[in-house]
């Protein structure tokens, strides 16, 4: 047996990571990252001549049959899939030009606009009956025009054969220990991108109350769909109560006067002139 | 010849009762991991070479005693990880109880080219900033390709494929050259070289996975 050198390795290493994609319509043109279920590559689709994501799966799974089942404008649309020379499954799925959501530069409300979207993508999977289980702002790109694309349903395949993962700092706590996972564990899961989104900002109770009623130990204590949490996102932007904090009453001041501040400035303004002229008048 | 085919996982084999199926699923794990563990005992507990042969030796018996690898549970992590508790728990009982195999006294029961291993521990030592855990994995993995390089050349003889191998090995093991270079050297138009080393490397890759589902790993593992 001869005796391969760390180079000689990896070398081989890279020779059994790339995908033989002799035959195929595409051609590789860069490896964008690995997750845990496989390699995802920038690769040219030379029928379409476009610019496509290819992932090349490291086991069987039905990944693709997932994202293949969801038509929903937030999660990413899958154009082909199949198996390679070398007998790997691969798919192939739109390219999202785009930033992952962590790396999102924008005001809080446009951030918690783009959350919502993602709680809508989320729903919309949980009423077909697919739960995410590796929820993460790595795991959701936004394109240019604030659009936000649900990416890597890998574990939800795992999941649905009974093996389940996800991200520590993100994952449910009974997902973590094998117990049980259901839609109230990706209802967590946003939870914690939520909790992410309002990291360096300024205290907000509602929304960290959000965060917290999301996150709660209890799967029975979270909201009951991700829809409900889209709602309170919505009161939040609103300028409404939210309903998983009682307000104190400056709190409920402050939000009032945020809500309303051009009719109580207007008001102000009125009664000041007014007080202006008696005083003139009077004079 | 052992010609290579799709390899069953050793820890299933091992529960056989087939007595001849279990041996090779013992031999899968030993081919594996013998290096590894070996290079591991002199790193970590800094053994003299006979004596981190004689753990060797013993552990791999005490494993087909006593059966160790039935009670492993893939839900709980790698059969890598699994294999080098096992071997931890060995030699710290061993060293407790002060009745490790005595240097020639332990039976002797596998034919290993420990002058080899300490060759190449002594020719390329391993990284400063590497613990010995990394320095398992990376042996291990060393053994794997390894391994697989030989499936492949015994493959390729068996086939009448040898100048495929021989392409293999010149263009992605050596120094880099090129497909035009190994044209002119094999004397076969550019696209012969672009077949030969495509059947190659997807043989290796083949064999290599091969390798690693008989000994329980996973392909992430190799990243």
């Amino acid at each position: 047996m001869k005796y391969l050198s760390d180079d000689a390795v990896a070398r081989l290493r890279q020779i059994v990571d790339a995908p033989d994609l002799s035959g195929t319509r595409y051609r590789i043109v860069e490896k964008i990252g690995r997750g845990g279920m496989g390699a995802v590559y920038k690769a040219e689709d030379t029928v379409l001549n476009r610019m496509i994501a290819l992932k090349v799966l490291d086991e069987e799974n039905d990944e693709a049959n997932i994202m293949a089942a969801l038509e929903h404008l937030g999660i990413v649309p899958v154009h082909d899939a199949g198996r390679l020379p070398d007998g790997r499954i691969f798919y192939a799925m739109k390219l999202v030009d785009g930033a992952p959501f962590n790396e999102l530069r924008a005001p809080l409300a446009d951030r918690l606009r783009v959350f919502q979207k993602i709680c809508e993508a989320v729903a919309f999977a949980h009423s077909r009956g697919v739960v995410h289980g590796d929820l993460k702002p790595e795991n959701i790109m936004v394109g240019a025009f604030g659009e936000a694309l649900v990416l890597d349903w890998g574990v939800a395949a795992l999941a649905r054969r009974g093996s389940i993962a996800g991200t520590r700092g993100f994952v449910a706590p009974e997902q973590a220990a094998g117990t049980a996972m259901d839609a109230r564990s990706d209802i967590f899961s946003l939870g914690a991108i939520l909790r992410d989104v309002l990291t360096a900002e300024p205290a907000r109770p509602s929304l960290t109350s959000i965060c917290a009623k999301a996150m709660a130990v209890e799967p029975r204590d979270r909201y009951a769909s991700a829809l409900e949490m889209t709602a309170e996102i919505a009161r939040y932007l609103a300028g409404e109560p939210v309903q998983a904090h009682r307000e104190t009453l400056s709190e409920r001041a402050g939000r009032l006067f945020v809500r309303h501040y051009m009719w109580i400035l207007l008001i102000a303004a009125y009664l000041v002139m007014r007080t202006l002229l008696l005083l003139f008048l009077h004079r | 010849m052992r010609f290579p085919s799709t390899r069953r996982s050793a820890v299933l084999a091992s529960q056989s009762s087939d007595p001849a199926e279990r041996r090779q699923a013992f031999e899968s794990l030993v081919d594996a991991y013998w290096k590894p563990v070996y290079k591991f005992v002199r790193i970590k507990w800094l053994c003299d070479p006979d004596d981190a042969a004689d753990y060797t030796q013993g552990f791999f018996a005490r494993a087909i005693e006593k059966d160790f690898f039935r009670s492993y549970d893939p839900s709980r992590g790698s059969f890598r990880t699994f294999l080098r508790t096992c071997l931890e728990g060995f030699i710290a009982n061993e060293k407790k109880a002060a009745t490790r195999w005595k240097r020639g006294g332990g039976a002797t029961i596998l034919s290993l080219d420990f002058a080899t291993a300490e060759g190449e521990l002594r020719e390329h030592p391993p990284a400063p900033d590497a613990s010995p855990e990394e320095s398992f994995h990376r042996e291990w993995i060393r053994s794997l390709f390894a391994l697989a390089l030989d499936d492949l050349r015994e493959l390729s003889e068996a086939l009448g494929k040898q100048s495929d191998f021989e392409i293999f090995s010149r263009y992605d093991l050596d120094e880099p050259t090129s497909y035009a270079a190994l044209a002119q050297e094999f004397a076969i138009p550019v696209t012969t070289v672009t077949n030969r080393l495509a059947w190659a490397r997807r043989e290796f890759r083949r064999l290599l996975l091969d390798r690693l589902h008989s000994v329980d790993g996973r392909e992430s593992e190799l990243l």
